[in-house]
């Protein structure tokens, strides 16, 4: 079944440590540690869900102040999408 | 595949010298993080052996929704700390095998399987044993995993296993091969599984000499096609010599030869270190004192880099390799060892969970613990070379039975590289 959300690339290396993600793209060889807000939002970036479903848990989940998760949230996606680590979906909202 | 430098391309990274296609040599022992990192097209592509504290600044961008490079720089040494503190084996290498479809005269791996003319009924472990050990390992938060042998591609199952740790279990992928059974088939589904690297023995620039090292005829010709399938595929490709006496008089050559070949990186080691079972018969093709001079003094592939001499107070002082808290080994057999060289066994996977034995308090692991800096180790706290020492614990061992014992290899290599280092420092003053 296709991705209706934001969806991991199959071949990215990632593990969490202590609430924080270490993602390596093995294409590019490059590393990235994931703050928590970030690991979550990656932990649930598997296809299944829409951007702003995961915006939606995340500022519940982290009791933040909702604008501002949004804008940061979007600018993530965005980084996602141009490091090659996750896939192009259809339908994310 | 034989002894190719195995532990510059581990976790560990202190055996090797690892030598950078148009980057300066490392002098020190900075522990790998990854084979490689680096922006394509940012003219970083290079850079491998990343060590800690040391290289973070060329290999991390920014993260995540860090935005700033400095806080991802950051963040990441916070986590690395918080991996040695948990002694979570970050850096996992498993041998698949021991059996190898090539017989290179230094090769290290004595195999015990019996159905393949081991000395003992010992039995790799078995697709199942492998992917509930991936499940495990896992679990205990590895990430960086090197599937290696003998020759990993006789295993039958070997894409069964490596997409099984990529695809369902998320590890980040370095393989370890002679190179010698890639056909376009295989290129096609390694490209598909993509790893972070492939790395592969060079030990010749011609036929002659590569093939007469691993003792099977057309070697060479086959490696050197592998290189090409998996690079017209994007996949890239760390070549890596062990310089010893049958091809000391190509090195030049091979460090050539694999950038022409389109190697990510070339990866050298004089090292020769003992078989597995303690058999020192292999050291006879180490270089002698004058060669290792004469090889570390060139300026080819990269000059020698100046280390301005400290005194030994400061010296010893210097942290010694991360064995038995961030990196582990486990042989085909099952058994699970601190790393690739310190072949003291810590248990069986086929007998206990992976994280009873790797948390199991132990002497060995007393031991280990007491070991952080060269100040530490009785030989190490006086010499007079510790600074530019790059020792093994497990080599040690291998050499006179006491892991804190002096390495003499590295004592060998350590008096080259000094007198190397005083002539360069001479040069440049
Ligand atoms: S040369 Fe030997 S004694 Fe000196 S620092 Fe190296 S391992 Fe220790």
């Amino acid at each position: 079944m296709p991705a209706t959300g934001p969806c991991r690339r199959p071949e990215i290396a990632w593990r969490v440590i202590d609430g924080e993600a270490i993602v390596v793209n093995p294409r590019s060889g490059l590393v990235y540690p994931f703050n928590p807000v970030a690991t979550r939002c990656w932990e649930l970036a598997d296809g299944s869900r829409s951007e702003e479903a995961i915006i939606d848990t995340i500022v519940e989940e982290f009791d933040a102040p909702a604008e501002q998760v949004r804008q940061d949230m979007r600018g993530f996606f965005q980084m996602l999408h141009e490091k090659g680590l996750i896939q192009p979906t259809q339908g994310s909202s | 595949m034989g002894a190719c430098g195995s532990c510059s391309g581990g976790g560990c990274g202190s055996g090797g010298t690892p030598i950078q296609i148009g980057k300066p040599q490392e002098s020190s022992a900075g522990r790998v993080i990854w084979s490689g990192t680096g922006e394509p097209g940012a003219g970083a592509d290079q850079i491998i052996g990343v060590g800690l504290g040391e290289r973070l600044e060329q290999s991390v961008p920014n993260a995540g929704i860090r935005v700033e490079s400095p806080e991802a720089k950051e963040a990441l040494r916070r986590l690395f700390m918080k991996v040695e503190e948990k002694k979570i084996p970050l850096w996992t290498h498993i041998d698949l095998t021991y059996k190898c479809n090539t017989d290179c005269i230094h090769c290290y791996c004595q195999h015990l399987d019996s159905s393949f003319g081991g000395a003992y009924d010992k039995k790799d472990l078995t697709t199942q044993e492998v992917i509930h050990l991936l499940d495990q390992l896992a679990d205990a938060g590895a990430l960086n995993l090197t599937l290696s042998g003998g020759e990993l591609f006789v295993r039958k199952d070997f894409f069964e296993i490596a997409f099984y740790a990529s695809r369902e279990k998320h590890f980040a992928l370095t393989l370890y091969s002679n190179g010698t059974l890639i056909n376009e088939r295989m290129a096609d589904r390694l490209a598909e599984l993509a790893p972070v690297a492939i790395e592969i023995s060079l030990l010749g620039a011609t036929a002659e000499v590569h093939d007469a090292i691993v003792q099977r005829p057309g070697s060479f010709d086959r490696v050197v096609r592998a290189v090409g399938l998996l690079r017209s595929r994007g996949i890239s490709v760390v070549l890596k010599t062990s310089i010893m006496q049958p091809n000391f008089h190509q090195a030049d050559e091979m460090a050539r030869l694999a950038q022409t070949l389109g190697s990510r990186t070339y990866r050298s080691t004089i090292e020769i270190t003992p078989r597995n079972d303690g058999n020192t018969g292999v050291m006879q093709y180490q270089l002698t004192d004058a060669q290792m001079l004469d090889y570390l003094a060139r300026d080819f592939p990269s000059p020698w880099p100046y280390t301005e001499p400290v005194p030994l107070e400061e010296a010893r002082q210097k942290t010694t390799c991360g064995t038995g808290t961030v990196a582990c080994y486990i042989s085909p057999y099952g058994d699970v060892y601190p790393c690739i060289q310190l072949l003291i066994s810590m248990g069986n996977i086929r007998d206990r969970a992976f994280k009873e034995i790797w948390e199991a308090p132990s002497d060995l692991r007393r031991k280990l613990e007491q070991i952080q800096s060269y100040g530490d180790l009785p030989d190490c706290k006086t010499c007079e070379y510790v600074q530019l020492c790059n020792r093994c614990h497990g080599l040690a061992y291998l050499e006179t039975g006491d892991l804190t014992a002096c390495y003499k290899l590295a004592l060998r290599m350590a008096k080259a590289k000094t007198q190397v280092n005083a002539a360069v420092g001479t040069q440049q003053g």
